[in-house]
């Protein structure tokens, strides 16, 4: 006897002991699954293809990062980024620099990205991972030993800010890798911190991804 | 050419440049089997079953310019669907509601010449399937439904869950001994209970 019959196999197919009654119930399904008529699915994926089509025809001006600064009284320099994160097909998997800046060298920096969703979306996760240069900046020891995050939360139709405060621990350069996965989309932000003489230098590259 | 005398390939050329419209008549060439695949992943419940599916679809419409024709177009666009599928079913905040409404389960009424009597069997039929599936796990349900519903040759079915075919073999064993065991299990509460109902029947005849 060889194992599969001691498994139940037959050769031919996988059939376990009283599939035949099983067998039975599954042709009847078919036969009743033929039932299917025409209704308004084409006509409903071609009105969706066609939203899908004209939010990625945007002109490319909506998609120019706009920069705010703002100083916080608790000693922060701040700075936000704000950008659009409208799916980019022809830019698929390659980074683009969507913003710059410096601040001074030594303090904490918030960083905020803002993206925009097209509709409400629950549970979109948000992942940060950090080099051994940068961490959280705060005053809890175990936030601040984080290499990495996942962070849970909804997207409402509009912009979407994602805040976060970074302290850098060592001079040179550091990278933040976050990643979102929301609209068929992966996005990815990749956000370099350089120490130069007096200044470091904030640079934020975004990639869009096809989510397959 | 009008595109509904166009060849699928024509059809495929046309879409991966952006041609909506082939892009929908490529889906209809497909669409029994691909809604037939959905509303069995998605227990038979059909507007959940079209909302992934449309997504997915949308999806596979905008990576059409990077699809080979070289590869298969059924196998590709089943891949995606899958994919679809899988992503939706393991979030752990989902939990598939089955339908049991016949008009939402097959997106048209029953016909007009369908007896009450025969329309309830076929419900009967459709609730017993999706009851089974949705007792699968995701791996197992695909598998099964790929093969017992779809009744797709499992090479082809390995192809599109990405998997070897002694893998298929070994998930649609499982999905099957699972279902038979459900449904012996479930002739065994109905043998129960007609033997309880004859109990009280006997009881009450001899008071």
């Amino acid at each position: 006897m060889n194992w599969k019959n001691i498994l139940g196999f037959k050769k031919s197919n996988a059939e376990p002991e009283g599939f035949q009654e099983l067998n039975a119930l599954f042709k009847k399904y078919r036969s009743l699954e033929k039932e299917t008529g025409i209704d308004e699915f084409e006509s409903t994926l071609f009105e969706k293809l066609k939203k899908v089509e004209n939010e990625i025809q945007r002109p490319r001006i909506s998609r120019v990062p706009v920069i705010v600064f703002s100083v916080s009284a608790l000693f922060l320099i701040a700075f936000t980024f704000i950008f659009y994160s409208v799916p980019d097909i022809a830019d698929e998997n390659v980074m683009e620099l969507v913003s710059s800046s410096e601040v001074e060298k030594g303090e904490p920096v918030k960083i905020t990205i803002e993206f925009e969703s097209t509709e409400d979306i629950e549970n979109v996760e948000i992942s940060f991972k950090f080099d051994d240069g940068v961490r959280f900046h705060s005053d809890n020891e175990k936030i601040k030993a984080l290499n990495s995050y996942v962070r849970k939360r909804s997207f409402k139709k509009g912009v979407n800010p994602v805040p976060f405060v970074v302290s850098l621990v060592s001079e040179g350069e550091s990278r933040i890798i976050t990643e979102t996965k929301f609209g068929g989309y992966i996005h990815n932000r990749t956000i370099v911190l350089k120490t130069l003489n007096e200044k470091t230098a904030v640079y934020i590259y975004k990639s869009e991804k096809f989510q397959n | 050419m009008v595109l509904h005398d166009m060849t699928e390939k024509e059809l495929i050329e046309l879409a991966s440049k952006g041609d909506r419209q082939a892009f929908c008549s490529l889906v209809s060439i497909h669409r029994t089997k691909l809604r037939s695949f959905a509303l069995g992943i998605a227990c038979g419940n059909a507007h959940l079953a079209d909302d992934i599916l449309q997504e997915a679809l949308i999806k596979a419409y905008l990576a059409m310019k990077n699809y080979e024709l070289r590869s298969s177009f059924t196998t590709w666009l089943w891949r995606i669907i899958k994919n679809e599928f899988i992503n939706y079913i393991r979030d752990p905040a989902v939990k598939i509601e089955m339908s049991s409404d016949s008009e939402d389960d097959t997106g048209v009424a029953l016909k007009s010449d369908d007896s009450p009597e025969s329309e309830l069997i076929k419900e009967d039929v459709k609730r017993e399937v999706h009851e089974l599936i949705n007792a699968l796990p995701v791996k197992l349900r695909m598998a099964i439904v790929l093969i017992d519903i779809q009744e797709m040759p499992y090479e082809e079915a390995a192809q599109i869950l990405e998997i070897s075919l002694t893998a298929l073999k070994s998930r649609v064993f499982k999905g099957r001994k699972k279902m038979v065991e459900l449904l012996n299990e479930k002739k065994d509460i109905k043998q129960l209970s007609f033997a309880d109902n004859r109990q009280k029947e006997v009881k009450g005849a001899g008071e």
